[in-house]
């Protein structure tokens, strides 16, 4: 079997984009086999994609790295970094950020007592939190957590790293983690999950814990052994048993956490307040760029450099990235 | 496994300047980038635990695209997914070889894209880095943008044309092949 030209060329398209149902991938097995000129032409199209990958990634990290245009100029300057490594960790320690209920509300056991948590209200260490309807909290880390109704976790944080550590004791949770260093876990009663940088749900019931995963990677880890869970997949492990990947749909399993934040034709101003009240990141526009009106909606599964990156798309700005300081500038092309 | 410091130095040679081939590879056989990058780990460590058996003579590439088959073989059986015949391996095989020999290495049509990227206008290139770079799916980039996700995909569909046209124009030159 022959396939036409404008076919064959759609058909390689979607086949390299993840595109196909099983009957295409079958076609697309027959068709490397019978027509040559159809594998050469895959082939130099994944060849392609797989570079334009790689290029895009190495540059899109080079962005993304925080303090990378620094680095150099902190290796030369090792010296006088140690000498002001006290300095600034006493720094740190001052200003500590708070964990806080950003929304929502919250009964927190704090030792022998039980207090009602309202938007705002501080949330300490080892604190166990129980959601009374969904609440959103925002972690030392600037990560975000949300906890369904009724269920149930105990925020810590790992040594003097800012990076959160959660006890889930049962329900659900959807969290949206930042860069920081440090590892992110969650903790159940049947394993770890642990963040390599991510979108992600947990939810744990009668022993079963199920991980649900929109962005990024995360390692589900038991007793019994670790299975790295990419973005667009769902896994399950229970006690005892070795953690597997499952069919669940992370759209379906999440879809209790999704929402999204909506701003038509308001002042990036506008936005921009929002997205440091709700991220670690604190950005710097041009007075202009900040009056310019513009329509984005933000949904809750998109990390928040990529809306930020999307918001400097929409404004044909350019935007750079420094640890949490973001300066957004009019690109070369506005 | 590569007992010696010399055995070690020649498999880092070789897989490092092979790696995106053999990533390239699996990615031709899983339609899927995320999935290709997964199961490449898993080649990655076979490779290494082969690599005492490789003839230095041989094709690096060649070999450790039958590693690479027979792992992506085996993550579709335990996917229970339909898994493709010997005559798909030797077809694929053929056009991966015909592909290097004729027009180089991913290396050499990395040159190649880097000229291609910046003859790009800014937002197109922006387009290319949320898609690829940072995964962005064209429904998430869309829903941002208040883009359709399909006049996205067009959109991205007619950079990737423009790029394999400039990729067909310099890359003969760039390599001295043909």
């Amino acid at each position: 079997m022959r396939i036409e030209d404008a076919d064959r060329d759609d058909l390689i398209q979607r086949y390299a984009s993840g595109e196909c149902s099983p009957e295409e991938i079958e076609a697309v097995g027959r068709a490397i086999e019978e027509d040559e000129a159809f594998a050469r032409r895959l082939v130099r199209e994944v060849r392609m994609l797989t570079a334009l990958r790689s290029m895009m990634k190495t540059e899109e990290g080079a962005r993304a790295l925080p303090g990378a245009g620094r680095r150099r100029l902190v290796y030369a300057a090792s010296g006088i970094a140690a000498a002001l490594a006290a300095a600034v960790l006493l720094a740190v320690l001052l200003t500590r950020p708070e964990a806080r209920l950003l929304a929502g509300e919250a009964e927190a056991v704090r030792g022998e007592r039980t207090v009602r948590l309202m938007p705002g209200d501080p949330i300490r260490e080892h604190d166990t939190v129980t959601a009374v309807g969904i609440a959103t909290c925002r972690l030392w880390d600037a990560s975000t957590v949300k906890l369904d109704d009724g269920s149930s976790a105990v925020l810590t944080r790992g040594g003097w790293s800012e990076r959160a550590r959660l006890v889930l004791r049962g329900g659900r949770l959807f969290v949206r983690v930042t860069e920081s260093p440090g590892t992110f876990v969650v903790s159940t009663s049947s394993g770890d999950v642990e963040v390599l940088g991510t979108v992600f749900g947990v939810a744990e019931r009668k022993g079963l814990t199920a991980v649900s995963i929109y962005h990024g990677r995360v390692a589900v880890r038991s007793a019994k052994g670790e299975l790295v869970v990419a973005g667009g997949n769902s896994a399950q492990v229970s006690e005892g048993r070795k953690p597997v990947l499952t069919e669940v749909d992370p759209n379906q399993a999440l879809r209790w956490a999704r929402e999204s934040a909506e701003f038509r034709h308001r002042a990036l101003g506008e936005i921009v307040e929002w997205i440091e009240a709700n991220s670690k990141y604190r950005i710097d526009a041009d007075p202009a760029l900040l009056a310019e009106r513009i329509t984005i909606t933000i949904p809750d599964i998109v990390p928040m450099i990529d809306v930020i990156a999307v918001l400097g798309l929409t404004c044909d700005a350019e935007y750079t990235l420094e640890g949490n300081a973001v300066e957004l500038r009019r690109g070369r092309d506005g | 496994m590569p007992d010696t410091p010399e055995e070690r130095t020649a498999f880092l040679k070789e897989f490092a300047a092979a790696r995106d081939d053999i990533l390239a590879y699996i990615y031709s056989l899983v339609s899927s980038h995320a999935d290709a990058e997964d199961i490449f780990q898993d080649v990655s460590v076979l490779l290494w635990q082969k690599f005492g058996e490789f003839d230095p003579c041989r094709d690096f590439r060649a070999w450790a695209r039958k590693f690479a088959w027979h792992t992506v073989q085996n993550w579709r059986r335990a996917r229970k997914e339909q898994v493709w015949d010997a005559g798909v391996i030797e077809a694929l095989d053929a056009a991966f070889r015909a592909e290097e020999r004729e027009r180089g290495c991913l290396a050499d049509l990395k040159r190649v894209l880097e000229r291609c990227l910046s003859g790009l206008s800014g937002m197109s290139r922006r387009i290319l880095r949320h898609l690829y770079g940072s995964d962005m799916t064209h429904e998430d980039l869309g829903k941002l943008l208040h883009r359709s996700s399909r006049g996205l995909r067009v959109s991205a569909h007619r950079i990737r044309r423009k790029l394999r046209e400039c990729i067909e124009r310099k890359l003969p030159a760039e390599t001295g092949r043909s």
